[in-house]
């Protein structure tokens, strides 16, 4: 036999044989090893605890209400026009804050104060973009944009519940009692407003699943003896829902502004109910940036904010042709539509409990999985707190 | 029929006769004035003709000829596959397809077994299986290929395959055999050796049989008679009957009028392939 | 006077290896190694992306372990929540798929073999089949309304082009000689059809059937998110509507072995109909 022997083949054969088993058993190990964190969502922003608080010109009394207080009369608060007065950064910074639309007349302060240059005052550059939520949120959580103009939708609380950073921590608006925004039926014989059976009936609406409306949802269906899971729940296209609760599609439908206008007033059709008074359902949620890294530029933003709500939203802001003229251009809207609807009652404060009772309207919805988050998981006012100078 | 037999001398004397209509003197394929155009002007290819042809029954005609003569097309005018541009080609018969092909390429199928291939034409002629697989696995036996009855093709070698399609031809006991080059595709030993099967099966079935090729050995030691064509387009320019009697077999080929034949016809045939 | 340095003369030698002394080891072992490989390197890069969530080289609230997606999954199914979703998304695509090939074979075979039905229609389904299927969807949805209609009819539309230009190119590619042979012994339309054309253009058509099935998967999923309350695309879009990694993962994960079962199905059922034909996976040759 000569040098080079069958062997050598079976050698090198051998080496990699071993090499592959060495790095399975190796990866194997390190992988099961490795300690699984229990991803629980550190609340790292403790916003009050480290920082100083103090009182601001033109915010008194009025300009913090008592959490629990569920009035739905209560008087949003408010400061003087011009206050709380902006106090610019050391260092300018660039903002990004995504919306669902630019057109929405609950996205107007934003609007507004950037038209105005409310946020220039704080030192910051902000740009609005427009994002549905399930692409925005997870840049969000990311860290890739600074805040997100939406609500604490079920999509946020398992985020949350996902150990991301994420808090609402200013609300946008509740609505005026004259509103008729919400559930609508379709009275079938025998029935009237009072006396409706909404369970097995079909509702349409272009909410998905998940929505904040949930909860308005289910307090006005239990109220007539429906529930989300006692009804028949069809997504529609926002143009559909109309047609289909006046075609006979559905019998029942949560119409928004201003659609619900079109069958205000015609018999045979019914409101029960829609966002509760007194009680906002969304507004400014903060990612890791605002919350962790540059609480500054977090309580600045809201200061440009409740600045803009207290100088131009502060009451009936609708009365007032002229400004109606600027915010149908500035939404890019009709003026009818807007003067078609009362003015929103603007409030950046947030409510005790809301996030509870959102969340058990999304377990009852079964788009929530595992146990509800407390509030000091969810919201954080201590911004807000701070921007109008409210020792906790 | 009750035809008396008519007094003519059989070109191979003493040999076993199981075609009755095979004394008959009237030509079993006749072509007249045959052309064949392809395209249209001004590109049309005169492929063919104009030519005449007699084959009587049982003959074993072979045609040589440079490539791109036509003697491909003439094949397929015969089998039915192309109509002739002018003239008429005649096959006195009484069944309607009395033709069977053995094309070079492409002739049996992939997807039939051996034994499905041989029973094929069988099949088309409704022939009820029992007998049709019976005078198939018959045919097989005889070429040697019964242990590969249930293969299919895509196994066996070229030879074996070639084989199959002259069993497939000859199961549905053709009246008319038309042969295109079918051993081109083959070595030479092989070639040698299909030629003499072959030489031996067609003596004894006395098929009357049309057969293309190029090579003038193989048309020497087939044929009843060498037909030599011309360059495209293709004519007849030479005839020449092959002076062995029947029953013949392959050891005429170290014969010295093989040689002679076999020098005069490439003499002929040179100065048509050569190109112009 | 040059002196030329004496060359190196050694000897070469060629003699036998290792396959040639000991050929059915080798054969052997070779299978051994090929087998265990085509293990291997799915389950080593599994293990990375293991590694990697546990040692948080990638986010895995984004891109959660494959342990977690495991678990879920196995919770998931355990409950009996997963199996409704599956068995959605699969009688859309069988029944898709049936249609689909169904109509395509046959409009392939008719277009392959009669020139004038294939001047008449090629035209129009070229033009058709370049249009994305999704796009279709509002029309069918119009067409069928809401329900399962739209979702077979999308799978149907796409899985068509498919099988319907794979058959119509595997006729057309016949070579002539095959249907010479036949013209020759007197075979009739039937016939040649049976004998020939059906068998001789089969496995072609049959990989164009393995392409749509892994493209009538992929359809649905996209189709189920914008028009169904169920079915595993829905599950996938839904569950990232609501921020759910673990859950979307779960039903990738799903999606795609569906995709694969269906595709290998899809390829074992070809391989009963086609014996004749070569094996397209080295692995049943060696």
């Amino acid at each position: 036999m000569g040098s080079e022997g069958p062997g050598k083949g079976t050698v090198v054969r051998t080496r990699i044989y071993g090499a592959v088993l060495t790095a399975v058993a190796l990866l194997t190990s390190t992988a099961c090893a490795a300690s699984q964190d229990a991803g629980s969502p550190e609340s790292k922003a403790g916003g009050g605890g480290t920082r100083t608080v103090r009182p601001v010109a033109g915010c008194g009394a009025g300009s913090w209400t008592d959490p629990s207080d569920l009035s739905p009369t209560r008087t949003p608060a408010r400061c003087k026009p011009g206050t709380p007065a902006p106090q610019p950064l050391s260092k300018p910074r660039k903002l990004t804050i995504a919306t669902g639309t630019l057109s929405a007349e609950y996205v107007a302060p934003l609007q507004v104060a950037l038209d105005k240059g409310e946020f220039e005052k704080e030192g910051l550059d902000v740009t609005l973009k427009v994002l549905p939520t399930p692409d925005s949120l997870p840049l969000l959580a990311k860290g890739d944009i600074d805040a997100l103009w939406a609500a604490p939708e079920a999509a946020v609380m398992n985020g949350v519940r996902g150990g991301f950073d994420i808090r609402w921590v200013a609300a946008n608006f509740s609505p005026d009692p004259k509103s008729k925004s919400g559930l609508w039926v379709r009275l079938k014989d025998g029935e009237s407003a009072d006396q409706v059976k909404m369970a097995g009936r079909r509702m349409g609406t272009m909410i998905g699943k998940g929505s904040v409306i949930a909860y308005p949802m289910e307090k006005a269906l239990e109220k007539h003896g429906g529930g989300l899971d006692r009804i028949q729940y069809q997504q529609l296209g926002s143009a559909d829902v109309l047609t289909a609760l006046q075609n006979g599609g559905v019998d029942s439908a949560w119409l928004l502004d201003p659609v619900w206008r079109r069958v205000d007033g015609t018999s045979g059709y019914a409101f029960l109910g829609g966002q509760p008074l007194g009680e906002p359902l969304g507004g400014m949620l903060y990612g890791p940036g605002l919350l962790n890294d540059d609480v500054d530029a977090g309580v600045a933003l809201l200061r440009a904010y409740i600045r803009t709500v207290n100088t131009y939203f502060a009451g009936g802001y609708k009365a007032d042709a002229t400004f109606v003229t600027y915010l149908a251009k500035l939404l890019k809207t009709d003026e009818e539509i807007l003067e078609s609807t009362p003015s929103l009652r603007m409030d950046w404060e947030i409510r005790a409990g809301t996030t509870d009772r959102l969340q058990a309207a999304y377990k009852a919805q079964g788009v929530a999985e595992g146990e509800a988050l407390p509030e000091s998981k969810t919201v954080d006012r201590a911004l807000y707190e701070e921007a109008v100078g409210h020792q906790p | 029929m009750g035809d008396p037999h008519p007094p003519h001398p059989s070109p191979s004397a003493g040999d076993p006769r199981p075609n009755p209509s095979a004394d008959d003197p009237r030509p079993k394929l006749h072509a007249t004035d045959l052309t064949r155009t392809f395209g249209r002007p001004p590109r049309s290819v005169d492929a063919l003709g104009p030519l005449d042809l007699t084959v009587a029954h049982g003959e074993f005609v072979c045609l040589v000829g440079p490539s791109g003569c036509g003697k491909s097309t003439l094949l397929r005018i015969a089998a039915g596959l192309l109509r002739p541009s002018t003239g008429t080609l005649e096959i006195r018969t009484s069944a309607p397809r009395p033709a069977a092909m053995i094309f070079q390429d492409y002739g049996i199928y992939d997807w039939k077994t051996v034994r499905a291939n041989v029973r094929f034409g069988l099949d088309i002629q409704r022939v009820p299986r029992r007998e049709a697989d019976a005078r198939a696995d018959a045919w097989l036996a005889r070429m040697g290929l019964a242990d590969f009855a249930d293969a299919y093709p895509a196994t066996l070698s070229g030879g074996m395959r070639q084989r199959v399609a002259i069993a497939r031809a000859l199961a549905v006991e053709p009246e008319l055999l038309l042969m295109d080059e079918p051993f081109a595709a083959l070595d030479a030993q092989l070639r040698m050796i299909l030629q003499d099967e072959l030489l031996e099966l067609t003596q004894t079935l006395r098929t009357t049989t049309l057969f293309i090729t190029h090579s003038l050995e193989e048309a020497i030691v087939l044929g009843d008679r060498v037909l030599v064509m011309s360059a495209r387009p293709g004519r007849l320019i030479a005839e020449h009957r092959p002076p062995f009697p029947r029953p013949r077999t392959g050891d005429i080929r170290s014969t010295p009028e093989f040689t002679s034949l076999k020098t005069e016809l490439w003499d002929l045939l040179r100065k048509e392939a050569a190109p112009a | 006077m040059t002196t030329v340095a004496p060359e190196k003369i050694s000897v070469l030698v060629r003699r036998p290896g290792p396959q040639e002394l000991h050929p059915a080891r080798t054969h052997r072992r070779r299978r051994a190694l090929e087998l265990s490989l085509a293990v291997a390197v799915p389950l080593l890069l599994v293990l990375l992306w293991q590694l990697a969530a546990a040692q948080a080289w990638i986010d895995d609230r984004v891109y959660p372990a494959p342990s977690t997606i495991l678990a879920d999954g196995w919770d998931r199914a355990a409950a009996g929540d997963l199996w409704p979703d599956v068995w959605a998304t699969l009688k859309r695509v069988l029944a898709g798929y049936a249609v689909g090939t169904a109509a395509g074979y046959a409009l392939g075979l008719l277009m392959g073999s009669l020139s004038l039905v294939r001047a008449a229609l090629e035209p129009l389904l070229d033009a058709l089949y370049v249009v994305p299927k999704l796009a279709l969807l509002p029309v069918f949805l119009n067409m069928f309304g809401l329900g399962e209609g739209p979702q077979v009819a999308l799978v149907a539309a796409t899985v068509f082009f498919f099988v319907w230009i794979s058959t119509m190119s595997a006729v057309l590619a016949i070579p002539s000689g095959h249907r010479d042979a036949g013209q020759v012994f007197g075979a009739s339309p039937w016939q040649m059809f049976r004998h020939v054309l059906l068998p001789a253009s089969l496995p072609a058509v049959l990989v164009g059937a393995r392409i749509a099935a892994g493209v009538a998967v992929l359809v649905i999923v996209a189709s189920e998110q914008i028009a169904a309350t169920n079915g595993l695309g829905h599950l996938i879009f839904d569950s990232r509507a609501l921020f759910q990694n673990d859950v979307m993962f779960v039903g990738i994960v799903c999606v795609a072995v569906l995709g694969v079962l269906f595709s290998e199905l899809v390829r074992v059922f070809g391989r009963l109909l086609t014996p004749w034909a070569p094996r397209d996976r080295g692995r049943g040759q060696s």
